[in-house]
């Protein structure tokens, strides 16, 4: 079943448009959860939340638009909101200031392994987190992330900027013998 | 790099972290109205065969729970694809031994030992005392006679809050190097101990400035320490298939040399040995991709972390995957070597030297390759 069949049946109250759904966007959801919360316990629950959010108010959905930038939306946004429940620890480390442009792929292409990558992105209070993995992993335009995450354009972009900045900033700083 | 590299990386990241195979269906039904119509069918044996396969199920099912460790430690080992497969191939020990000080207990839970690295998985945990941000962890292992097993790595979970926000429970993997002093004995004796640091935001605030930049600086206690909390384990070790490589490859003027790769249900370990391009370097990381029969280790899909050895020039590259039981031809790929100057600061970007370049190494890993 394709996502337009999984809509209109759902749509019609049918369940098993549901759980296509879940089929076609179950594991990104779950990945962008994850990415988030950094928690897989909560990234799960926070998924089914947002599938049940889907079912509940399917009528808010206006089927004219992309399913996709609405059902990430509320993925992010449960993330976000399950994130500051559970008031997990953040790092204190101080961040130096940096200047300059670059970009995050070159960011991502000058770390050394997935160990600093994880590290950085841990290291992102959880609302740059939750911007930076709409644009990047999501794939949504700052527009986009903007008016999914109900955030002024200006911030969405002061976000990313952060977001890149403290990840450089991170980056930079090698251990050959980190904690995995 | 290509945005969808980028993306694909955090693909990556998060499909690591996360259980195989959730199923979010599954839980979603229970919570959908009208799950009369959704509930799963029960098995009634109707005949003698069905109630024999019955019991056998319960029975194996008795078997697993014997295995069983807490869902916390369980999720902490998975985030360790090695670790995982070994904890499911049941080459640790469950063990539950509990030390409590005050209101502070830690309960080790697993522990796994095999020539590459030891792991102890364990629980910290808070009753009735005030809210804190984590239970934050100093570790340390020692073989009976003193001697240090250094710590390389560990996940630890948030502090979960139960029984009315009245019981906090944070748990841990603690990842330790297996030492080469280590006793010739397949049984290591071993003594684990715990300080458990309480991360107060109070006491943290407290100790805290910001500085002319606007950052926060904190120093001092960042709250209460309790331990140490002490524990003597007898582990025995997990199986080993050592491959003895002793192949050379040139590229961009540096000659390296593959030693040996040691495997392990863990993890495994290359043994890489190079002459410096600079003097004034002497720590290096190494990265590199394996290709086995069954799947390929690239550096973006599975922790890496390069370790010095008391040859000079030697380096230890630790692949934390799965790969003890991919017999057959590898290859081993070093893409980059990074080294460090040790006068500049970490901020410094000259600090870092990168040598990108194409060492390959063809072996052949079969069930007989022993130490």
């Amino acid at each position: 079943m394709d996502e337009q069949e999984a809509l209109t049946q759902l749509k019609q109250g049918n369940i098993n448009g549901l759980e296509a759904l879940v089929k076609l966007h179950g594991d990104k959801a779950l990945r962008t959860a994850q990415l988030i919360t950094r928690d897989s316990a909560l990234a799960q629950d926070v998924v089914q939340d947002a599938f049940m959010r889907v079912f509940e108010r399917f009528d808010q959905y206006d089927t004219a638009r992309p399913f996709a930038p609405w059902f990430y939306r509320i993925v992010a946004n449960l993330s976000l909101q399950a994130l500051k429940r559970t008031q997990r620890f953040s790092s204190l480390s101080p961040i130096k200031s940096m200047s300059g442009r670059f970009d995050v792929e070159a960011l991502i292409e000058q770390a050394e392994s997935v160990e600093e990558l994880e590290g950085a992105l841990n290291s992102l209070p959880p609302d740059q987190r939750t911007t930076f993995v709409l644009r990047y992993y999501v794939g949504l335009s700052e527009s986009e992330t903007a008016d999914k995450t109900y955030t002024p354009l200006g911030t969405v972009k002061w976000r990313l900027y952060r977001a890149r900045e403290r990840m450089k900033a991170l980056l930079s700083v090698h251990a050959v013998d980190g904690r995995l | 790099m290509k945005s969808e590299d980028v993306q694909a990386i955090l693909d990556g990241i998060a499909a690591r972290e996360l259980p195989a195979n959730v199923d979010l269906w599954s839980g979603i039904q229970k919570r959908l109205p009208g799950k009369k119509h959704l509930k799963m069918r029960r098995f009634v044996p109707r005949t003698r065969l069905g109630w024999v396969a019955m019991l056998l199920v319960v029975v194996l099912s008795g078997g697993i729970i014997v295995y069983a460790i807490d869902f916390a430690v369980r999720q902490v080992i998975q985030r360790d694809p090695g670790l995982d497969a070994a904890y499911l191939a049941k080459y640790g020990q469950v063990v539950n031994l509990t030390q409590t000080l005050g209101n502070f207990s830690v309960n080790v839970q697993w522990v796994y030992a095999d020539a590459n690295r030891l792991a102890i998985g364990y629980t910290a945990t808070v009753r009735n005392e005030k809210r804190y941000n984590n239970l934050s962890p100093r570790a340390a292992l020692t073989f009976e006679d003193g001697t240090v097993i250094r710590q390389y790595g560990g996940y630890g979970s948030a502090i979960a809050y139960t029984d009315n926000n009245t019981v906090g429970t944070n748990a841990f993997i603690d990842s330790f190097a297996q030492n080469p002093a280590k006793p010739a004995s397949a049984q290591a004796r071993l003594r684990f101990s715990v300080m458990l640091e309480a991360i107060d935001q109070d006491v943290i605030k407290a100790n805290s400035t910001i500085d002319a930049n606007g950052n926060t600086r904190t120093s001092g206690l960042i709250g209460p320490v309790v331990g140490p909390f002490r524990f003597d384990l007898t582990i025995g070790e997990a199986p080993q298939r050592t491959v003895a490589v002793a192949q050379s490859s040139e590229d961009k003027g540096i000659k390296v040399t593959l030693q040996q790769v040691r495997i392990t249900p863990s993890q495994a370990i290359a043994l890489l040995c190079f002459a410096s391009p600079d003097p004034q370097i002497q720590e290096w990381s190494i990265l590199a991709t394996i290709d086995t029969p069954k799947q390929k280790v690239s550096p973006f899909q599975v922790l890496q972390s390069t370790s010095r050895t008391s040859t000079p020039g030697c380096y230890e590259n630790r692949f934390t995957s799965a790969l003890y039981d991919d017999l057959g031809d590898w290859t081993l790929t070093v893409t980059n070597l990074i080294g460090r100057y040790p006068d500049l600061p970490d901020s410094d970007p000259q600090k870092f030297y990168r040598v990108a370049g194409n060492w390959t190494f063809k072996f052949t890993v079969d069930a007989t390759a022993k130490p």
